[in-house]
């Protein structure tokens, strides 16, 4: 689990803009999408079908989605981000890989549902939805992904807005939240204790591990210290919320330190 | 989904004599439907809206649950309910609560105008309750009809 978690982190960064909706039941000819090498062994394994940024993946499998994110925690799960990611393995031969993969007990399929919990636990982004063109990654609270070196030579897209932004201020900052009550979900206002709106959250969830309500939004620099008790509004009732440091669930990814 | 069907209606026997089981239209042919329950039962007959909510009427008090396909199919498993409190008056159509599940949360839409009069307090414990209506635990809210003629108006 922490290998498959450490290469989709990799990547996270380097997606093209997915739609903010994460994935919709396959409701027009499936021919229009498209499909990776796993496409078949997805179907023969009980995958449940979804259009997700223009291609056919699972959401799921036979587990349902609390199990397949549980079962990742504490064994291993096999995700399918060929749509993404180059393996350097010949397209005909992964199925083959897959199946090798899946025959270690510990290991079993899982879909985008479980993806999309598990990293909200880890306090990964979602681009497209956490991150997108309209924020720097001082915003998105990863000046972590830049170097030393980068930022003394000034060299990459977007320098001379960023590595102001890194000595001084920024206006907002994404920050983890919980609360109680109902869950916070995207697009849910994120409001000051006086009822003031100060930001909106961009993902959230239940988180299966916790049994809390896991969130990540935006709000000013101000509000963006750990501790700090804010609102949020969930279908118009406001929930206490507080901020809260992310990963919410530790994370143990393999290195291979 | 005919298999669920028939295995509801197979349920729906062993919980009591009765009224035959009005499934809706478009899940089954009605002429299936019939030949399924025939002779089985349901305590009182359940009828289903367009949003999946389900209810059960007995001497003007409903009792309102959801169906197995929004629980099974669109929902997945529930980890949370919220209702509206004992005493809110609901028109037909008015949201009076919402289920969630992992990935999504889904809003609940009263089938009938009345008030509500009880609302199940064990599923805050345990949400994913609301799989069993019809068959027991599941109900969500318990209300009194302020037109008990109305349940003729939802289609089966």
């Amino acid at each position: 689990m922490q290998r498959a978690v450490s290469v989709v982190a990799h990547l996270g960064f380097r997606l093209q803009a997915f739609s903010p909706d994460l994935y919709r039941p396959l409701s027009f000819a499936q021919d229009v999408l498209r499909r990776t090498p796993l496409y078949d062994f997805h179907l023969v394994h009980g995958g449940k079908m979804v259009e997700f940024a223009g291609w056919s993946l699972p959401v799921q499998y036979r587990d349902s989605h609390t199990d397949s994110h549980l079962h990742t925690r504490q064994h291993c799960s096999l995700f399918d981000v060929s749509h993404m990611l180059q393996i350097s393995v010949p397209a005909a031969g992964a199925v083959h890989l897959a199946t090798a993969l899946l025959e270690n007990p510990e290991v079993k399929l899982a879909g985008l549902a479980a993806r999309d919990s598990l990293r909200l636990e880890a306090g990964l982004c979602l681009y497209g939805t956490d991150i997108d063109e309209h924020t720097t990654p001082v915003e998105g609270s990863l000046s972590w992904t830049l170097g030393k070196r980068r930022r003394a030579a000034m060299d990459f897209p977007g320098a001379k807005v960023i590595v102001p932004q890194l000595k001084g201020k920024v206006q907002r900052r994404r920050v983890g939240l919980m609360c109680e009550g109902a869950p916070m979900r995207a697009h849910s206002p994120i409001l000051n204790m006086e009822g003031t709106m100060i930001g909106t959250v961009t993902s959230g969830c239940p988180s299966p591990s916790l049994k809390k309500n896991v969130a990540m939004g935006y709000v000013p620099c101000e509000y963006s210290r750990p501790g700090t008790k804010l609102m949020v509004e969930v279908r118009r009732k406001q929930q206490m919320a507080v901020v809260s440091k992310m990963p919410f669930v530790p994370t143990n990814y393999y290195t291979l330190k | 989904m005919v298999i669920m069907r028939a295995v509801l209606c197979s349920l729906c026997a062993v919980l009591a004599p009765a009224a035959p089981c009005l499934l809706r239209a478009w899940q089954l042919g009605a002429g299936v439907i019939r030949t399924l329950c025939m002779g089985l039962a349901l305590l009182s007959v359940c009828k289903f809206t367009e949003k999946h909510e389900c209810v059960t009427t007995e001497n003007g008090v409903g009792t309102v649950g959801i169906s197995n396909f929004a629980q099974e199919e669109a929902l997945g498993n529930v980890v949370y309910c919220s209702l509206l409190e004992v005493g809110t008056k609901l028109n037909k159509q008015d949201a009076f609560g919402a289920l969630e599940s992992v990935k999504a949360a889904s809003e609940l839409y009263s089938p009938l105008s009345g008030e509500v009069s009880e609302i199940n307090e064990a599923l805050s414990e345990n949400p994913g309750l609301v799989s069993k209506f019809c068959y027991e635990d599941g109900w969500l809210i318990k209300m009194t009809l302020s037109n008990p003629s109305a349940l003729d108006e939802i289609s089966s």
